[in-house]
């Protein structure tokens, strides 16, 4: 009986991928991503809280269109857009709209490039910015992101990306911070290669 | 006379136990949306703010979810506390502006001070041109 538990633990425990395996891993979703032109979906973000023992939900919408175009919108409870579009960034809230040249602010440039790599799975090979390793379950690979750059440093501790491995694709980001918050990003009814509408990602 | 005055006192001071408990918070977690203006920048996003009876815990995060700054309240000495903040905020003289503007600001949202149609506060710390403004969020996420 024992033997069959410890089978049944050995099949369901997440294992760490080879160095092998990873790079085959890696080489497998920067192809899927090659591939992938256009992605939108739903998304539910939950930031958990530890000092307030509470957590925030909000939802809303993401398009991305290769290589340089992301509409990052957050419907509820609040309203909130962020649209990369190139080198232009622009960032509307209810009271105001801004928009900045992502090469005249380093900061924004980490975080734009940081949103499009995850969403799509390039910031594994990202060598110079991160740290990775794999682990493979039944469902999904986990990777694991450790970053390398003093900026990134400063907000994160880690990063983790859970792709499906039915439909190669993100399915959730985990971002944790050094205070023991992470935020949970879910990303749902995802939808590959379909024209997007580029008014979704008009900055003007 | 004495058993008259008793009864006096302990009425009245029942009756102020009773209100004091009336205005006694309960723990709850009130949303607002965040936005400080500093000059020719400013920082968005939601404070969540945990009112528990001799204190208030709220922490600020941008919309994407990154901590920005974490405080706490202390109701009876009217101080802030700064708990954690950001690297690139984290200078002396920022955070003894924040303790001081914050106490402004919790005072008034404790006070319920909110004279706008949409119950928000603001408050301008006009030697250095700060504006903050608390603005409660009143769609819900339910998940």
């Amino acid at each position: 009986m024992r033997k069959y538990i410890y089978i049944l633990i050995m099949c369901l425990a997440p294992v760490v991928a080879s160095a092998q395996n990873q790079a085959a891993i890696i080489e497998k979703i920067n192809k899927i991503s090659a591939e992938m032109k256009t992605m939108e979906c739903d998304f539910v973000q939950t930031k958990h809280l530890k000092m307030l023992n509470d957590k925030m939900v909000s939802n809303g919408k993401m398009y991305y269109q290769q290589t340089n175009k992301l509409r990052w919108e957050y419907v509820t409870p609040y309203a909130y857009t962020f649209i990369l579009n190139d080198n232009k960034v622009m960032l509307k809230n209810q009271k105001r709209t801004d928009v900045i040249d992502v090469n005249q602010n380093k900061m924004f440039k980490e975080i734009a490039r940081m949103m499009m790599n995850s969403i799509v799975g390039k910031c594994l090979s990202d060598e110079k910015a991160f740290k990775t390793t794999i682990k493979e379950t039944p469902n999904e690979w986990v990777a694991t992101l450790i970053p390398q750059k003093k900026d990134m440093k400063q907000m994160w501790t880690k990063l983790i990306l859970h792709f499906d491995r039915t439909k190669n694709i993100v399915a959730q980001v985990e971002m944790h911070e050094k205070t023991g918050d992470y935020t949970v990003i879910d990303l749902k009814n995802t939808k590959t290669n379909k024209t997007i509408d580029q008014k979704q990602f008009s900055v003007n | 006379m004495n058993r008259i005055l008793f009864i006096m006192l302990w009425l009245l001071v029942g009756t102020s136990v009773i209100k004091a408990q009336d205005m006694e918070p309960e723990d709850t977690v009130s949303r607002y949306s965040v936005q400080i203006d500093i000059r020719n920048a400013y920082i968005s996003g939601v404070c969540i703010m945990r009112r528990e009876p001799q204190q208030v815990t709220a922490s600020i995060v941008n919309e994407f979810g990154v901590s920005a700054l974490t405080y706490r309240y202390d109701r009876a000495k009217q101080k802030v506390k700064i708990l954690s903040i950001m690297k690139k905020m984290d200078r002396w003289y920022v955070k003894r502006m924040l303790r001081k503007d914050l106490r402004v600001v919790m005072q008034q949202l404790l006070n319920g001070d909110e004279a706008t149609e949409d119950r928000s506060v603001t408050y301008e710390n006009k030697k250095y041109k700060i504006k903050y403004n608390y603005t409660p969020l009143t769609n819900e996420v339910k998940e």
